[in-house]
């Protein structure tokens, strides 16, 4: 079993427990544990790189730092640290290259660091958890794992922007990337293609411009129903959060009155591979999936051998 | 030995950061030195003149010139010592200009390193010895290389004066990317009405021998004595019986796109490129054909009348022997799949400007009616899409594509011609119009012809119903721009053609870094490589409309005349010499050589069986390669021994 140092970030202990635990337990399956870093704190966020602060880099420096450590422990790890949220990964992705590319500015943090005893030396990669999956595990071995083909769900990918954005934190292709694409179609659902999957969700300005959101999540979401979907794949909590909460609010509010659930593809794998439906706390979504899966009779039924 | 050294100002060029008087002086203490002076212009008449009274009065025998790069007057100051009855090669240039003033400040420290290396000039010429320059004979046939309009231009200029001219061809027929253009900007003549009647002359005249289907595989020899193996590949119809009957295409049952329609039509597997195809054959498209290797199908051989088809045609080689070539390999489109965000390629209404030019083409696959491929519908709203994948230099082609501009404003012109209640839109960065009446036809589609232009880029296309969905930006007004449109036009970059790179590393010639064929010079000497007796015409260079194409092949075929018109040629006097004693054979020295200039023989000069190796001394560069390679010591570079370079080498270490 190769374990992985594993980064959650705040989003997969508040909101997203499903995201982490269907990640968690199929880790497991697919051979490529994810094992939770014992003391870790937060990314640092994305915002607080517009500044050119040396001090919005100590908290990443210090995540890598501890990610180090924590692999000494862990049986066949790389100096790979995990992320599944894609804005931790693009934060940690980014200082990391800012620092090996300039080793003042990591003297500096490393100067800021010794008193916490840690030390950091550029030698870890960042890596999404799809990343992973697409380059580690591969798409071959996690259909094999399936036993429980997501038949009927008819799943549109959205990638919103982190994961494709910046250049140098990118995971795939900006304009063309396939690897939520490739994972749904390993997992035996349907694929939709959305011209929408990286449009803003509307990010940040749910707090305090919520009509962006609306009018963001209106578009990406009736884009993917009208070329058939009936569910939309994320990896971003934010995103998740977005359009799932604004679904719901549109329901009440507009004529939009069908909307449909956001997984987090973890969730996708969780059920195809035939973990326990509670592991997904869809009780957190607004827009619960169970009636869809139920409908489709991918949950609910006794398993017949 | 009497050594005359001259030092240069070359205006203030020099003078201002080398202390000339200084220099001067310095150099009249270095051994064999006769006569030094400074002069502020060497290279004028006055200065050649100085010279050459120095040589007569002084009785010099070694000139040494500190000056600006020898690759601007060494020519010069050669031509200087041969009138006054010198060899030529007993001249060393200090390149005292590129090499120190203008790259120093200081001008203590600037002084002193030019002392040095004129110190280190001096000590070499003292070294040096009178150079023969042999002569060649020359072959006078010519080779041109791709059967475009830059091939069919220069081949045509070329047999004109005379000379036998041989055009390979890589596809079926000559024409190259004119022949799928409908109509040229900026005066509308229609493109094959003006293109069929040159490829026409080309069959006929008498001094061109085409080779269509036709690839040079290798290429030996040098200016004026190129061997060449040209393979032709079998068209599996004999053209001399092939009487253009079409029998044979409707019996076959193989479908294909066609090429020449951009894939919008379909054809057989026998075909005939299109009706004005030069040389005028059907062909046998052997990827899809049913009849050749194993036999499965041959229902066209049975309907032929006059037994042209051949199913067992085999490759064959031909060998030519030429002066010169001209390498007219053209270019490619940018693939432009590659830009995601525009969808080609997955959404069918969005195509690219060659596509453009056979559904706006009378002789296309729509006859002439505009029409998009999805449904057929005649578009109401097209927009046309500028620099697509050209000058993007993150991710596409980083240059201007120059007919970019030109071309999507004819098919908007075109459009509203043929579609009158239609609207076309131009998304352009800037609008480049650099050519003859090009700015009046720019003019006259925006204001006679009401084509919108909005400047700026589109970000993403997308299909929405039965409509596209073109999102842009208008820069003049900083507002987003969202539009529908029912035909997307992108007007594609142009990038060097698979065959100009495929020649370019066949004949040793340098690229650039956007893979077109580097000139001898930019300005200069833009058809000439840096290959003696090979030139370069049309796109193989960079993008050029067909104006500049034409000139250039004009061009390319005058510089290669230059050198056909000649009966022998000299070649230079500093080439790689053999000591038969030392050599031992190895063979080293054959394997460093870029030039395949050297070979091992098994037998030396005197016929004694021993394996030495020898000098092609028409092929040799003298680049020096083999000399740094031999570890015997046993190969020289004539004008650059290593006594010399020792000797350079010394003074430039003394203090």
């Amino acid at each position: 079993m190769v374990q992985y140092s594993y980064f959650p970030g705040c989003n997969l202990k508040t909101n997203a427990k499903g995201f982490e635990e269907t990640a968690i337990a199929v880790s497991k399956k697919i051979n490529a544990e994810l094992v939770e870093m014992p003391i870790w704190n937060c990314c640092g966020t994305v915002h607080t790189l517009t500044s050119d602060n040396i001090m919005k880099r100590i908290a990443p420096i210090r995540v890598l730092s501890r990610s180090k450590k924590h692999i000494e422990t862990l049986k066949e790890s790389p100096n790979q640290v995990v992320t599944l949220c894609s804005m931790c990964n693009s934060t940690l992705r980014i200082v990391n290259n800012e620092v090996r590319k300039n080793q003042d500015t990591l003297d500096k943090i490393n100067y800021q660091l010794e008193e916490d005893e840690e030390v950091y030396e550029t030698d870890m990669e960042v890596k999404h958890f799809l990343e992973i999956l697409r380059d580690s595990v591969g798409y071959e071995k996690i259909s094999e794992k399936v036993v429980n083909p997501l038949e009927g769900l008819k799943i549109s990918p959205y990638y919103g922007c982190m994961l494709l954005h910046p250049e140098e934190a990118k995971i795939d292709d900006e304009e063309m990337p396939d690897v939520l694409e490739s994972l749904v179609e390993s997992l035996g659902a349907e694929l939709v293609m959305s011209p929408l999957f990286k449009f803003c969700c509307g990010s940040y300005h749910i707090v305090d411009q919520e009509y962006i959101v609306s009018s963001q999540v209106e578009k990406i979401v009736e884009a993917a129903k009208r070329r058939g979907a009936n569910a939309l794949v994320v990896a971003c909590p934010l995103c998740a959060y977005n359009i799932d909460q604004q679904q719901k609010a549109m329901a009440k509010n507009t004529v939009r009155k069908s909307p449909i659930p956001v997984f987090y593809f973890t969730q996708l794998m969780a059920i195809a591979m035939g973990e326990p439906v509670k592991i997904n706390h869809f009780k957190d979504h607004f827009i619960n999936p169970e009636p869809l899966l139920k409908d489709l009779g991918l949950i609910g039924r006794k398993k017949t051998k | 030995m009497k050594i005359g050294v001259y030092v240069c100002e070359c205006g203030s060029n020099i003078a201002s950061t080398v202390d000339v008087e200084d220099l001067v002086e310095q150099a009249k203490e270095f051994p064999y030195v006769e006569v030094s002076r400074v002069y502020k212009y060497v290279c004028s008449d006055p200065g050649q003149v100085l010279i050459k009274q120095d040589i007569e009065e002084k009785q010099l025998d070694r000139i040494v010139v500190a000056a600006c790069s020898p690759r601007m007057h060494e020519p010069t100051f050669r031509a200087v010592l041969e009138d006054m009855g010198l060899n030529p090669y007993v001249l060393e240039i200090v390149n005292i200009r590129e090499q120190v003033s203008w790259v120093h400040d200081d001008k203590s420290k600037g002084t002193a390193k030019a002392a040095s290396l004129l110190k280190g000039a001096v000590l070499r010429a003292s070294l040096m010895h009178p150079l023969e320059r042999k002569k060649v004979g020359v072959t006078h046939n010519a080779l041109v290389i791709g059967g475009g309009i830059a091939g069919i231009q220069a081949s045509l200029d070329l047999a004109d004066m005379g000379f036998d001219t041989t055009l390979v061809e890589k596809s079926a027929t000559i024409g190259g990317k004119m022949s799928q253009l409908d109509k040229t900007f900026p005066t509308l003549d229609c493109s094959q009405c003006i293109l069929s009647p040159k490829m026409v002359d080309v069959n006929r005249h008498p001094n061109i021998d085409l080779l269509a289907l036709s690839e040079v595989v290798e290429v030996d020899g040098y200016v004026g004595n190129f061997k060449v193996k040209i393979k032709k590949n079998p068209s599996y119809v004999l053209a001399d019986k092939c009487t253009l009957c079409d029998d044979c295409v409707p019996v076959c049952p193989v479908i294909e796109h066609d090429e020449y329609n951009q894939g919008f039509s379909p054809r057989r597997a026998i075909y005939i490129p299109y009706p004005q195809a030069v040389p005028a054959s059907y062909l046998i498209d052997p990827n899809s054909c049913l009849g050749i290797d194993p036999l499965i199908c041959s229902k066209c051989k049975d309907v032929c009348g006059p037994e042209a088809i051949d199913f067992d045609m085999k490759p064959e080689i031909i060998e030519k022997e030429v002066g010169a070539i001209i390498v007219a390999t053209g270019y490619e489109p940018y693939p432009i799949e590659n830009i995601g965000e525009y969808g080609y390629g997955t959404i069918p209404d969005v195509i690219s400007g060659l596509d453009f030019e056979r559904i706006v083409s009378a002789s296309g696959p729509t006859d002439g009616t505009i029409r998009r491929p999805s449904d057929g519908k005649i578009p109401k709203t097209v927009v046309f899409v500028h620099c697509a994948g050209s000058r993007d230099p993150s991710k596409h082609l980083p240059y201007c594509s120059k007919v970019c501009c030109m071309y999507a404003t004819k098919h908007a012109l075109q459009y509203k011609h043929l579609v009158h209640d239609g609207t076309a839109i131009n998304f352009f960065i800037d609008i480049r119009t650099a050519g003859k009446d090009y700015e009046e036809f720019y003019q006259r589609a925006a204001e006679e012809d009401q084509v919108i232009y909005i400047r700026g880029k589109v970000s993403e296309v997308f299909q929405d119903g039965d409509k596209i969905l073109v999102k842009g930006a208008d820069t003049l007004t900083g507002e987003t721009v969202e539009l529908h449109a029912d035909l997307v036009v992108l007007a594609t970059g142009l990038m060097p053609s698979a065959g100009t790179k495929e020649i370019a590393s066949l004949l040793n010639l340098s690229v650039g870094m956007n893979g077109f064929i580097r000139e001898a010079h930019p300005k200069l000497k833009p058809v000439d490589t840096a290959i003696s007796g090979v030139f370069v015409a049309g796109t193989a260079t960079g993008p050029k409309d067909i104006p500049d194409a034409v000139s250039s092949a004009s061009g390319a075929a005058s510089r290669a005349a230059g050198i056909l018109a000649q009966d022998e040629l000299e070649i230079e006097g500093t080439v790689a010499q053999v000591d038969e004693d030392l050599c031992r054979g190895c063979g080293l020295c054959a394997e460093a050589c870029p030039y395949s200039a050297i070979e091992i023989n098994a037998i030396n000069k005197y016929g004694h069986a021993l394996r030495v190796a020898f000098v092609n001394e028409a092929l040799c560069k003298g680049c020096g390669s083999c000399a740094a390679a031999c570890l015997n010591g046993a190969i020289n570079q004539l004008g650059y021994t290593d006594s010399q370079i020792l000797a350079l080498i010394g003074a430039l270490g003394e203090e």
